[in-house]
């Protein structure tokens, strides 16, 4: 038998009014891996983002995190077991510096060791030029990268990025990319949403792809892309000039 | 192709078979221009040129000043030094609203659209400073040529479009002016691949239909791949420019900006 790994998510549904955004919607994240989620804008996958992290209940259905049930807890709850994540519409604290930022999410370590932890992770994302300087004055790209610099900052067991890379200059995000994989060598797990096929076929182990709220595929990443459901819903030219 | 080194063209580079640009060909020149938010000074001298009926685009770091560009054409920050002329006519220090009338329409970045309003309300909101009814009406034909999917859905809340849809929404409430210089920031900002594919044809459709284009983006290489003219910037300085397919080939761009090895 397998590890059951560390988030099962079963038969979960949320409605908003009379739109059915997640529709039985099941798929598990194995310890230590990097798993991605795609679909097309619309689907559903911020939904699960915000099911899962606690953001509001699933109407129906079970979230489970190491073994807990976590479905309708709130998202401080949540976070405090480990499972934190990143917004695709950008949420920093703009009347702080890039540093305060960053230690609001400390771990509780000594206020010199979480210091060195917070410079140390803008440093690798390129902000350490603007440690002292207010969010509220960084561009779009900016803010995403210290977003994605401050999720880490807690040391999570689990991390949802949300389109981290959406924004982001190509360079810097291959150190992005580069950062993900060596914190999960660490021990953390992730599932991304993302929408660059390049990076999500090298990076994931399997996607799971929602069209309108259900899963119409799962598996890994080079099944999924001759998968014909996702290619039509997905990828339209995309997948043809990836085959070629 | 031309390296910029401290705000000037580095010499030896190809400056003197560049085409010549004489007052009429270019739509929008801007030379020297510094612009800061509050004291942190962010441009620090940039000069670009978008010509008549071109597609120019602007990439680079995070930080390195684009939407700035964008920002201080359309008069939304403090511009501190140098010059912004639109169809000749200086425009650095206008109001926005002017410049709007002037003949320049805006993509923001972040597909923000009136999520509570229909589709038709969110063109009519594009087209609020159109006096003319009939020109209102045919602007809004133009755009539903372009956007038949608008067409489509023209009752349907704007905030209940999926994101591709919304983008396009975007566009077309920029194009209800008629706006002889288009500025998107950002037009494929997290969008599927199925989209991205559909709005860089749209951008291509605008631009043979006679609209210039200013864009910023980050999918830099298919952003080069589309546009006549690409400028790096690069710590509010200009880095490099030339034809986009030049600088999609070029070993130090592709190195230092494309995120290719």
């Amino acid at each position: 038998m397998t590890e059951p790994g560390i988030l099962q998510v079963r038969h979960v549904f949320k409605a908003f009014g009379g739109l059915q955004a997640l529709s039985d919607v099941s798929f598990s994240v194995p310890r230590r891996g990097i798993v991605g989620l795609i679909g097309p804008n619309g689907s559903g996958k911020t939904t699960l983002f915000n099911a899962v992290s606690g953001l509001f209940p699933p109407d129906r259905g079970e979230i489970v995190l190491d073994g807990r049930p976590i479905a309708g807890r709130p998202a401080w709850t949540v976070a405090r077991r480990g499972l934190v994540r990143t917004f695709q519409v950008i949420r920093v604290f703009g009347q702080m510096t890039a540093l305060e930022n960053m230690l609001v999410a400390a771990p509780g370590l000594d206020a010199r060791a979480e210091k060195e932890r917070a410079l140390a992770l803008l440093d690798r994302v390129g902000l350490s030029r603007h440690a002292r300087e207010y969010a509220a004055d960084f561009s779009y790209g900016m803010t995403k990268l210290l977003e994605f610099a401050r999720v880490l900052m807690p040391g999570p067991s689990l991390v949802l990025l949300d389109e981290p890379a959406a924004g982001v200059n190509p360079r810097m995000r291959e150190t992005l990319w580069s950062i993900v994989r060596e914190s999960r060598e660490a021990g953390t797990t992730f599932v991304i949403i993302e929408h660059d096929m390049n990076v999500m076929m090298t990076l994931c182990e399997r996607l799971t792809v929602l069209n309108y709220g259900e899963v119409i595929a799962e598996g890994p990443p080079e099944e999924v892309r001759r998968n014909k459901d996702v290619v039509e819903a997905y990828f339209g030219k995309t997948a043809e000039r990836a085959e070629r | 192709m031309g390296e910029w080194v401290n705000g000037k063209m580095r010499k030896g580079t190809d400056a003197e078979t560049a085409p010549e640009m004489t007052e009429d060909s270019v739509l929008l020149g801007i030379r020297n221009l510094c612009a800061a938010y509050g004291k942190v000074e962010i441009l620090h001298g940039v000069s670009l040129d978008v010509r008549r009926g071109t597609l120019t685009c602007i990439i680079g770091p995070n930080g390195a000043g684009k939407s700035t560009v964008l920002k201080s054409v359309l008069g939304q920050l403090r511009v501190t030094d140098g010059s912004i002329r639109f169809d000749g006519r200086e425009i650095r220090g206008r109001a926005t609203h002017k410049i709007v009338r002037d003949g320049i329409g805006v993509v923001p970045q972040g597909r923000i659209v009136f999520s509570e309003m229909t589709v038709d309300e969110n063109l009519d909101m594009g087209g609020y400073t159109v006096e003319d009814p009939a020109a209102l009406r045919r602007a809004r034909e133009r755009v539903f040529a372009l956007f038949p999917r608008l067409a489509e859905r023209r009752g349907q809340r704007a905030g209940t479009l999926s994101g591709g849809e919304q983008q396009m929404l975007a566009m077309g409430r920029a194009l209800m002016t008629g706006p002889a210089l288009v500025l998107m920031d950002e037009p494929s900002l997290g969008l599927s691949p199925l989209f991205v594919d559909m709005i860089f044809e749209k951008i291509g459709e605008m631009k043979r239909s006679g609209m210039t284009i200013l864009m910023v983006e980050q999918n830099a290489a298919r952003a080069l791949a589309a546009s006549d003219h690409g400028y790096v910037l690069d710590l509010g300085e200009n880095r490099f420019d030339g034809p986009g397919q030049d600088l999609l080939s070029n070993p130090d761009v592709k190195r230092l900006y494309l995120g290719e090895r």
